[in-house]
């Protein structure tokens, strides 16, 4: 390992070598620390105690050392959404409202981390409550993506994104709702998995909606996806909406396959909604990523959809009363503590009728149903652009853009919102660099527990793409 | 369309919220919008025995054949 710099090593190769001998969770965690404190300008590490991470990271190397039995994750530096609850220390949410609070348990998906022995190092940049597609923050200023700072991360696990990407952390957890793993993937350029409904738990984490909110993580390849994965995933008492389905052994699954074919895959081209009038430079991105799968052996084929226009905004009918629920008493006493788009979005829920609301909860059956015996009857898989347009400015995406920013901003999640309200899982992966010089990405859309099938197809594109393989010149 | 102010009304009677203007409009867009995809998605067509639980049960359905 002498010959290469650590932080550059992928989650997977630095947890090998950790527990080869051949590298020191303390070396690591100091480049980590390191490169967080010359990226400051990126503004997506919310907090970081060094003494703290440095202090976990000897333990670490101790127990290595001592011959201890060694999780996955041991020793490598994560960093998470900060809204990822550890008793005792403080999440902000990004926000105002809850600066300093101060939980008194841990999230289950920290939890099983720790178990795994990762190190938790960095508390990360994220949109106020977890609401919006960009990464814009009127509490903590916006999030840079590090491959142009002029430019969007994505949210709005947008310190998730951006972190990954900038390689101060091997891999962070993000939760999304209607695409807030897959959106700063994109535009960052790393992988992001927003899993089935229900496959990881929520326990501990800050609500948004009961109904939509889904924990993935972020890492730089598949495999370190896959290795998160395999920690991450299961049923859990605690959060009623996980599923207590058994759980693929994902990263063995993928050394298994060897990466390398797909003959007999067979991957569904939606002849609706994802490409309709989508950019021209995004869509040969899309198209070259096609082919490339058809390259491998893939059968790729088009399929008609049901109308994906109605189930956007029935995610939308699901989405904003149950966040408007969680919200109403700040809605009453503080609403001067939200951002404006914010709050005018949770007001929106309020007017919801119940009706409705039931009206949309009931007809995500029908049309999961729809999906199970249309497309999915035909295929393995889907593949979508992630993103409609090249990656947007800091500028079009702000308030002071006035109405040119609401039309940017309100297609950032066209492809994705779909994708929650039916709680399939989908994968998002980069697919190359439009001509602004950042990252664009495509969408793999799964059967529901479908995780490892999608983690398949994007570890064999990967190895034939190398488009994971590069960072942001920092 | 939603009268904006109606709806200033109810929320405010209803939860104690006060919505300006602009907020008001903006919640009656999204509400008529959403309306509006309910129609078209066939939500009027739900009927007296429809199963509520299919979604969920979809899910379990597919987790147990791996």
């Amino acid at each position: 390992m002498s010959n290469v710099e650590p932080w550059k090593l992928s989650l997977r190769d630095a947890a090998d070598a950790i527990r080869a001998g051949t590298l020191k969770s303390e070396a690591l965690a100091e480049a980590c620390l390191d490169r967080i404190a010359r990226t400051e300008d990126l503004n997506c590490v919310v907090a970081v105690d060094r003494g703290q991470a440095l202090s976990a990271a000897r333990a670490a190397d101790a127990a290595v050392a001592a011959g201890r039995e060694l999780g996955p994750l041991h020793g490598v530096p994560l960093g998470h959404k900060d809204m990822f609850y550890r008793a005792g220390r403080a999440s902000d949410c990004g926000t105002t409202i809850r600066r300093g609070f101060v939980p008194d348990h841990t999230s289950a998906a920290l939890e099983r981390l720790d178990w795994a022995g990762a190190l938790d190092i960095a508390r990360l940049h994220m949109s106020e409550f977890a609401m919006g597609p960009s990464g814009h923050n009127a509490h903590l200023g916006r999030c840079r993506n590090p491959w142009n700072p002029d430019y969007i991360t994505g949210g709005s696990s947008s310190g998730s994104g951006a972190a990954v990407a900038a390689r101060l952390v091997f891999g962070a957890l993000g939760s999304d709702t209607g695409g807030s793993v897959r959106l700063p993937a994109a535009m960052c350029g790393v992988v992001g998995l927003k899993p089935t409904q229900g496959r990881i738990s929520r326990y501990g984490i800050m609500p948004l909606s009961e109904s939509l909110d889904c924990v993935g993580p972020l890492a730089r390849t598949v495999r370190d996806v896959a290795r998160l994965m395999d920690v991450l995933a299961g049923y859990d008492p605690r959060d009623t909406g996980t599923v207590a389905a058994p759980v693929s052994d994902y990263e063995a699954g993928l050394d298994r396959a060897g990466g390398q074919r797909l003959d007999g895959v067979r991957i569904g081209v939606p002849t609706s909604f994802y490409f309709d009038g989508i950019d021209a430079e995004v869509a040969n991105r899309v198209e070259e990523a096609m082919r490339v799968l058809e390259g491998l052996g893939a059968v790729l084929s088009d399929v008609p959809l049901p109308d994906h226009d109605q189930i956007a905004e029935l995610a939308n009918v699901t989405f904003t009363p149950e966040a408007a629920m969680l919200h109403l008493p700040w809605l009453r006493e503080r609403p001067d503590d939200y951002g404006p788009q914010v709050r005018a979005r949770l007001l929106q829920g309020l007017v919801i009728p119940a009706t409705a609301y039931l009206q949309a909860k009931s007809l995500r059956g029908v049309l999961l149903k729809s999906m199970l015996e249309g497309p999915f009857a035909q295929c393995d898989a889907l593949v979508t652009p992630m993103l409609g347009t090249p990656a947007p400015t800091g500028a079009e995406t702000d308030v002071a853009a006035g109405e040119g920013m609401a039309a940017v901003v309100g297609k950032l999640a066209h492809m994705t919102r779909p994708v929650s309200y039916l709680g399939l899982p989908a994968l998002s992966m980069p697919a190359g660099f439009t001509s602004n010089g950042l990252p664009t990405a495509i969408q793999l859309i799964g059967k529901p527990f479908a995780e490892a099938t999608l983690l398949g197809i994007g570890d064999a594109y990967e190895q034939a793409t190398h488009w994971t393989e590069h960072a942001p010149p920092l | 369309m939603t009268d904006p102010l109606l709806i200033k009304t109810v929320i405010h009677a209803w939860h104690g919220v006060t919505l300006d203007d602009a907020d008001a409009a903006g919640a009656v867009l999204a509400l008529d919008r959403s309306l509006e995809a309910l129609k078209a998605a066939g939500a009027g067509e739900l009927g007296f025995d429809h199963d509520k639980g299919l979604f969920q049960a979809q899910l379990v359905k597919a987790g147990a054949t791996p």
